[in-house]
């Protein structure tokens, strides 16, 4: 599964540790998630979700999903 | 700031720490015990070989509950990655000795007592997990 995390993190100039900290759980958690080793469960994915104000589905996305919008 | 709370030392987890260890080095010495008794009927080689495996059972619990109350979810898989890891380890060097000393290559009271190297495959088996993960991020 692929991810937009690290384009929303930078935007607001956030570090992996403040990110981190904002939904409770490790920097490696996130830098794991960010670097695709890991897919976070789903109530993590929503945490992450409703802190950048963005639906699930385009920040977490599918491969065959490489534009970041969920297929019909 | 880390948000994985390991388990946490109250009383009651240090007592079940406490159990689980001695029932490790306990059960299998036990049991070694019973068979090699004077009297070796064909009860007390089963009543063995159920002390062996309870007193195996509670470390094996109890490391996995540790692990699964780990609150950070890439940790707890870390965790988890390395308790199979550690396990899978066990299990195949008890078969390659149980072999060794069905082939008489070694003597039947060799590598006993069993729980330094369970303890030992378990802390290999995290150790190496954490390691490796660290390695590739």
């Amino acid at each position: 599964m692929k991810n937009r995390l690290k384009v929303l993190r930078a935007e607001r100039n956030w570090s992996q540790a403040e990110l981190a900290d904002r939904v409770g759980v490790s920097r490696q958690a996130i830098n794991a998630v960010e670097t695709e080793r890991f897919d976070p469960s789903l109530p993590l994915a929503m945490k992450l979700a409703r802190l950048f104000g963005a639906p699930v589905e385009t920040i977490f996305f599918l491969e065959d999903d490489a534009d970041g919008l969920p297929h019909a | 700031m880390s948000k994985s709370y390991p388990i946490k030392a109250t009383p009651r987890v240090l007592f079940w720490l406490l159990f689980s260890s001695a029932a490790l080095a306990a059960g299998p010495l036990t049991a070694l015990k019973l068979i090699h008794s004077e009297r070796p009927e064909a009860w007390i080689g089963w009543l063995a070989v159920v002390i062996a495996v309870l007193g195996v059972l509670p470390i094996l619990v109890f490391v996995a509950v540790a692990i699964l109350r780990l609150t950070d979810e890439w940790h707890r898989h870390v965790g988890l990655v390395g308790y199979a890891a550690g396990l899978s380890g066990a299990i195949v060097f008890f078969v390659a000795v149980d072999m060794l000393k069905s082939a008489r290559l070694i003597e039947p009271w060799s590598l006993t007592p069993v729980w330094p190297w369970l303890f030992g495959w378990l802390a290999a088996g995290l150790l190496g997990s954490a390691l490796w993960h660290k390695r590739q991020s």
